[in-house]
């Protein structure tokens, strides 16, 4: 498959500061690429420089065979969503995206189609302000579906929402990538949020790449179980003699495993300990964090 | 295709560039300003008319452009409007005409035109005797405020911070109207011609009015306020091609 876009050896200061390291980075056609990074790793910059929003310091950066920053015909296939929708505030949505499609040579079908796809029928004549923040995303997102793109940008697009319209978010870029075979290029600093939607996953830190691969790679088979208890210290006693790492937040237990064979066994002291009379309240297995990720 | 997509580009900019009510409240100041002074002033002919009136304008349309040029610019970078800008696939150089259309030119134009039809309905029997001079007056007070607006612009760019920004920019105003008073006057009391020739020349309506009035002025001192103008032009657009980041 090609490669859509193509960072090589990318380096980007900010007077002192290098936000990206010597990056190099390509997306392939079709993917579902999620950057992810705790704050001030680098990925909106990394953003920033692929469409040539930012200078790059040194390294070559291509979208479709073009440096963005120079030659505007990079940018003629590439829908962005930012991590705040930033749409013009006081001007209708129908009328901003009646604008945008002439820029991208489109017709007013075009428009009805996107916003029939985001779900905004029906408040595409309010202004931008008079949107709710999922319908603003669902704006920003038929506003990046209007130019009919091969490649979707978007900068931590569920950043400012609540979990319910995360999901649906998160749904519809899934719905858009297999409907249009888009490539996906989509930020976030929480990782379990984006394991079930890409295909592809590059963890950044301090502006470095540090890994990159399918999920199923970057995530192996850590998982981590969080134990609610009435005595949460009794138990961390008994798991740590049986050699489990764990650490205690807010009352939990959070306990790693590194394979299934150690996850089952953990079930099982936890089930002794049950039956020995400690309370439980619950345990839940949940996706890793970047730490751990990195960690393990 | 490329300048349809700009002229799109341009409409959804001047949207939020004439947005009521700050300029709506602007042109109200301005058209009654010069109504006011169209019945005060003794004036006799075209350019003297394009003096009175657009001479106060000027100086409201300049704070105007100041606070406008910086903090609306710096909001559009702020709230994301730019980025999304730039990532139409309209050139750099192109987006850069837009905005100085959209921020400077096109309000300098319609603040400064509606005082001049007002001031040319009501004196018309001064501003008729010959149209051509009163809009050559006009014309000058313009590019004034072309001057003053790519100052602003550039400041804008550079810092992205509607403080500094608007600091800047009322500090380049005042202090190019205070440069040029202050060699006015040491011209005027050591009689040094040159420095009351470069005071003059800072101000493009004076050797305008001089030339149309037949006062005999140095023809240099009609190109010095549009080089300026255009030098900064020129390193705003070069500026925002090549070194601009949101």
């Amino acid at each position: 498959m090609e490669d859509l876009i193509v960072l090589e050896n990318v380096t980007k200061r900010y007077g002192k500061i290098t936000a990206l390291n010597d990056v190099s980075l390509k997306v392939k056609k079709g993917e579902i690429m999620a950057i992810v990074g705790p704050n001030g790793a680098g990925k909106s910059t990394l953003i920033k420089v692929s469409l040539g929003l930012l200078r790059k310091d040194k390294g070559t950066v291509l979208i479709f065979n073009k440096d963005p920053f120079y030659d505007p015909s990079a940018r003629e296939k590439i829908g962005v969503i930012f991590e705040r929708p930033s749409l013009p505030v006081s001007m209708p949505i129908i009328e901003f995206l009646s604008h945008v499609s002439k820029i991208y040579n489109k017709d007013f079908n075009t428009i009805k189609e996107v916003i029939d796809l985001v779900g905004l029928k029906g408040s595409e004549n309010k202004a931008f302000s008079q949107l709710s923040a999922g319908q603003r995303q669902r704006a920003a997102i038929a506003h990046a579906l209007i130019a009919e793109p091969e490649i979707i940008i978007a900068d931590e697009p569920t950043s400012n929402l609540d979990p319910v319209e995360r999901n649906k978010i998160l749904d519809l870029f899934l719905k858009i990538n297999k409907e249009r075979d888009l490539t996906i290029i989509i930020s976030s600093h929480v990782l379990p949020e984006v394991l079930r939607v890409s295909s592809k996953i590059t963890i950044m830190k301090s502006g470095k790449i540090l890994k990159v691969g399918e999920p199923d790679d970057i995530v192996k088979n850590i998982s981590i179980s969080r134990i609610r208890c009435k005595d949460p210290f009794t138990i961390k006693d008994v798991l740590e003699k049986n050699g489990f790492s764990l650490n205690i937040e807010g009352g939990n237990i959070y306990v790693k495993t590194e394979d299934s064979e150690k996850t089952s066994k953990l079930l099982n002291l936890i089930s002794e300990i049950v039956k020995n009379g400690q309370q439980i309240y619950g345990i839940e297995l949940i996706e890793p964090g970047i730490e751990e990720i990195l960690e393990g | 295709m490329s300048l349809k997509k700009s002229w799109e580009l341009a409409l959804i900019d001047l949207w939020d560039s004439l947005r009521p009510p700050s300029f709506d409240i602007m042109l109200i100041l301005v058209a009654t300003l010069s109504g006011i002074l169209s019945v005060l002033e003794p004036v006799t002919t075209p350019p003297a008319v394009g003096n009175a009136v657009l001479g106060a304008v000027l100086f409201v349309t300049s704070l105007y452009l100041a606070l406008r040029a910086s903090s609306d610019l710096v909001n559009l970078v702020q709230t994301g409007v730019m980025p999304l800008y730039l990532t139409y696939p309209i050139s750099r150089r192109n987006i850069s005409l837009i905005i100085y259309l959209t921020r400077v030119l096109l309000p300098s134009i319609i603040l400064l035109g509606i005082p001049a039809i007002v001031a040319g309905i009501m004196l018309y029997p001064v501003v008729g005797k010959n149209i051509s001079e009163f809009l050559i007056m006009w014309i000058a007070y313009l590019i004034q405020a072309q001057l003053y607006g790519s100052i602003f612009i550039l400041a804008s760019n550079k810092s992205k911070s509607t403080g500094t920004a608007a600091v800047v920019s009322i500090t380049g105003y005042f202090g190019y109207t205070a440069t040029s008073l202050i060699l006015a006057l040491v011209g005027s009391i050591d009689n040094i011609k040159i420095l009351t020739n470069i005071a003059n020349s800072m101000g493009l309506y004076n050797p305008v009015y001089d030339i149309l009035n037949g006062i005999r002025t140095p023809t240099w001192e009609i190109f010095v306020v549009p080089v300026i103008f255009i030098v900064l032009f020129i390193t705003y657009v070069i500026y925002f091609t090549r070194r601009f980041e949101v």
